[in-house]
């Protein structure tokens, strides 16, 4: 048993790549042993910007020798038979070994040496890297045959035991030597086996492991907030981010003006963070404070004083540009502002942005004024139908106002909300867009109400984002995804396969998740037609049933079980559809539910055989017990479970339908449907009908799968 | 270029001589740079001296003045221009006219009016236009990707 070290150096990998390319080669590397019948005892992988690297342990020196048998054709087969075969096993006759009246071919694979299989192996796993991106480089691209690799690849140690395993890929031979860091270490460092690497290349101020890395970084940026007085925000994607930009990683902070603290603190966040690769610090008021900590990949000879300074100056450069951003938007009212989306295109088929913020105003007061969107919703207040035209007549007066202060709020944030786009600041950060007009709302004294809808109607951007709650956000989120899903549907842009180029997908999300969160009840179809967008929205329903299907999955709400009540028809109210799904599902994973769905399957199955089914056909003058049961059970049942749905009692829906599954099971047991009797026959077939049908009061059973 | 693979590797340094400037003379702003080597008889001109009159007056234009109907009509026909060329096999011109369309995207977008959902669209057609005249280029060529 051996170790085996292998390093592919190269110039800088970028970070984001590094963590995936760990666990590619890890996997090339155990593929590649497989193939051979070989395995390793342990692989362990290490990225650095510089190198891509592996140790595997306890492999042994060679393979085990292999015999391989074929079976090949009877003895006394036709000879063309035996030709074929011998043919293709590369034998004569005579070698081949017969048992029980079979000819087998016998094949000896003698062992292979492990180095051997390795020297195939390394330029093999390098030519099939899947790197995101790759290049091809130096004299060798007069070729577009030439190896490709993340970033120019400069050497290979590939060392078993102690031994060079001697391969070679485009002009570089494996060796044993390596380089250290780009400035603390100059000449290369020659590794003895996998046993000294990692010590060999600290000594050179290379850091191989990622995690320890990770560590120092996320450990020293804490400690250099905590020496100014400050607390760092921990930022564990920043860690990771910078552990794959330094081989030598020194955290130290630096400072900025405080004037550029008047920008919002997320600007100086999204600053830091993003373009800079920045931690920042809070003061112990918990405030953002005028500080950040970057990462050095050196242990500078003055402490790191002139990094600092560098890293000052372009931090100042860019706060000093938001800055501007920030003052010069101030000047501008947003209404002001929002006149110039006149003149952007929001589609070419669909108008301009105003175009589009005026239909989300109309749509967001519509949602306020028809009671869908509210302080107080109506499934809050006692179940009203959300489609009541009457609505206005029951509220009380106090009511009627605050729903047209909403309204009225609702329509206004919606006339922002897009004004922001036209200023500097999300131009050039447009990662901001919403939070500046929350800002920029607020300033020129907007309500609080208006100011957080602008600041938070592109959520929930994905699930997993916060969802909106406050009513008036509510409402402009809603109303936006809404315009955006009915017009690009009504314009036939639809998403296609993979190819989503709106977002369309993420809009459907957003909005089911906004209506689900906040228990809105409405009929989709109605608040398709308030879009005012030209379509019969049949496939817009469906795709956002399929999505709702997606999204429910997480919770675990079956498929099944949505399209088995969806499909009845009627129930386009999703809130309501999915209160009936839960139920639903419930009631089919008990044994109870379990053996109606059996009957109502074998019910269905006999239905469908029939020639001629008359759910109405006469009962005959001889009912036996089980047809007079289920005919009682059936009387009863039918309008309990229809009334129970009525009530939006989906529990008392599954109890209607439970009170049948005794019936029908003696049914099943006790009578035979298919009579000699034509008029007996036309009577079982027709109760059978009306249980199927009492079934699909609730939900399709034929959708249900198992 | 253009998606095909070159042989040689084609390359270019890009970056901003000013910027490098302000590290190297130790300046905060780029108007600040020393232009010449000041002597007691040769007056010191700065980088402002010489350009800040040209930066201010290209600012002004593109972010307030550019007349934008007239800079998407120019788009269009810079596009179909290039197509023209690309259908009578003249690949050198069509990639001027894609160049062109490429700056008449650039002033768009400095004065605003191209919307995130139109912005993708708009780089694809500034993209195909670029492809298609360096496809035209290689099948003029006989050369194969």
């Amino acid at each position: 048993m051996t170790d085996f070290l292998l390093e592919l150096r190269s110039e800088e990998i970028p970070a984001r790549m590094q963590v995936k390319a760990k666990e590619d080669l890890a996997r090339l590397f155990n593929d590649a042993l497989a193939k051979a019948g070989l395995a390793a005892a342990s692989v362990e992988t290490f990225a650095t910007p510089r190198r891509l690297a592996l140790i595997a342990t306890g492999l042994p020196l060679a393979t085990d020798a292999v015999s391989e048998e074929t079976k090949g054709p009877k003895v006394g087969a036709p000879p063309q038979a035996m030709e074929g075969f011998l043919r293709k096993a590369g034998l004569t006759q005579d070698q081949l070994i017969e048992r029980d009246g079979v000819y087998f071919a016998v094949v000896e694979k003698a062992g292979r040496q492990t180095a051997d299989v390795l020297a195939e192996a390394i330029p093999a796993i390098i030519r099939a890297f899947p790197w995101p991106k790759s290049q091809r480089w130096g004299a060798g691209s007069a070729s577009t045959e030439s190896l490709r690799w993340v970033r120019p690849l400069q050497g290979i140690v590939a060392i078993l035991g102690d031994d060079v395993v001697p391969c070679e890929i485009e002009g570089i031979i494996s060796g044993t030597a390596t380089m250290g860091h780009r400035f603390h270490h100059s000449g290369p460092v020659t590794i003895g086996n996998a046993g000294d690497y990692a010590e060999k290349l600290r000594d050179a101020h290379v850091l191989v492991h990622f995690s320890e890395r990770c560590a120092l970084i996320r450990d020293g940026a804490k400690a250099a907030a905590a020496a100014a007085g400050l607390t760092l925000v921990a930022d564990e994607g920043l860690v990771v981010e910078n552990a794959g930009l330094t081989e030598w990683p020194v955290p130290m902070l630096g400072r900025f003006e405080l004037a550029f603290l008047e920008v919002p603190q997320e600007v100086i966040q999204l600053t830091a963070r993003v373009n800079q690769k920045y931690f920042v610090c809070h003061d112990s008021a918990g405030k953002l404070a005028n500080a950040f900590v970057c990462t050095a990949n050196i242990d500078a000879h003055d402490g790191g004083a002139a990094i600092v300074a560098g890293n000052e100056k372009v931090l100042a450069a860019r706060l000093s540009d938001a800055k501007f951003f920030w003052e010069q938007d101030l000047k501008v009212a947003l209404d002001d502002q929002a006149t110039k989306l006149a003149q952007i295109t929001f589609h070419e088929k669909l108008g301009s942005v105003a175009d589009k913020v005026e239909r989300v105003a109309k749509l967001a007061r519509w949602l306020v004024e028809e009671g869908i969107v509210g302080s107080c919703s109506p499934a809050q207040a006692g179940a009203q139908p959300a489609n009541n035209d009457s609505s206005d007549k029951v509220l009380d007066p106090g009511l009627r106002r605050g729903t047209q202060e909403l309204a009225d709020q609702a329509e206004r944030a919606a006339r922002l909300c897009k004004a922001d786009l036209v200023t500097g600041m999300v131009g050039e950060f447009p990662e901001l867009q919403g939070l500046m007009g929350g800002y920029y709302a607020r300033a020129q004294g907007e309500a609080d109400a208006v100011a957080d809808a602008v600041r938070d109607h592109y959520k929930p951007v994905g699930q997993g984002d916060d969802v909106p709650t406050a009513p008036v956000t509510v409402a402009v989120s809603l109303a936006d995804k809404l315009d955006t899903l009915a017009q690009f549907f009504a314009a036939g842009m639809p998403p296609t396969g993979s190819k989503d180029p709106f977002a369309l997908r993420r809009a459907a999300i957003g909005f089911l998740s906004l209506l689900l969160q906040n228990d809105l009840r409405c009929s989709l179809k109605d608040m398709l037609l308030a879009t005012g967008a030209a379509t019969t929205f049949d496939s817009l329903e469906e795709f956002l049933v399929d999505r709702l299907k997606v999204q429910q999955r997480e919770a675990g709400v079956r498929h099944d079980l949505i399209d088995a009540v969806f499909s009845l028809g009627g129930e386009d109210d999703l809130v309501r559809l999915l209160a009936r799904v839960n139920a639903l599902q419930a009631y089919i994973t008990t044994a109870e539910g379990a053996n109606l769905l059996a009957a109502y399957k074998r019910a269905a199955n006999i239905l469908k055989a029939a020639d001629g089914v008359d759910a109405a056909a006469p009962a005959p003058a001889d009912l036996v017990a089980e047809e007079r049961a289920l005919l009682t059970a059936l009387d009863t049942a039918a309008p309990n479970a229809a009334a129970a749905v009525d009530a939006e009692d989906f529990e008392g829906a599954m109890a209607a339908l439970a009170s049948l599954r005794a019936p029908i099971d003696a049914f099943f047991d006790g009578v035979m449907v298919n009579d000699e009797d034509p008029a007996k026959r036309a009577f079982r077939l027709g109760l059978l009908a009306r249980f199927r049908d009492a079934v699909h009061r609730v939900a399709d059973f034929s959708r249900i799968e198992g | 270029m253009g998606g095909f693979d070159c042989k040689p590797v084609s390359g270019e340094l890009t970056y901003g001589l000013e910027r490098l400037a302000m590290y190297i003379q130790n300046k905060d702003s780029i108007f600040d740079l020393a232009y010449n080597n000041a002597t007691a008889d040769r007056p010191a001109i700065t980088y402002g001296d010489v350009f800040r009159e040209n930066e201010r007056q290209m600012s002004t234009y593109h972010f307030e003045v550019a007349d934008t109907d007239m800079l998407f009509d120019a788009f269009k026909k810079a596009t179909a221009e290039c197509e023209n060329c690309l259908e009578r096999s003249l690949p050198i011109p069509a990639y001027e006219q894609a160049i062109k369309a490429s700056h008449i995207f650039n002033i768009l977008q400095a004065r605003g009016v191209i919307s995130v959902q139109e912005r993708a669209s708009y780089m694809g057609r500034v993209r195909d236009l670029a492809k298609g005249s360096c496809q035209a280029w290689m099948e003029k060529n006989g050369w194969t990707a």
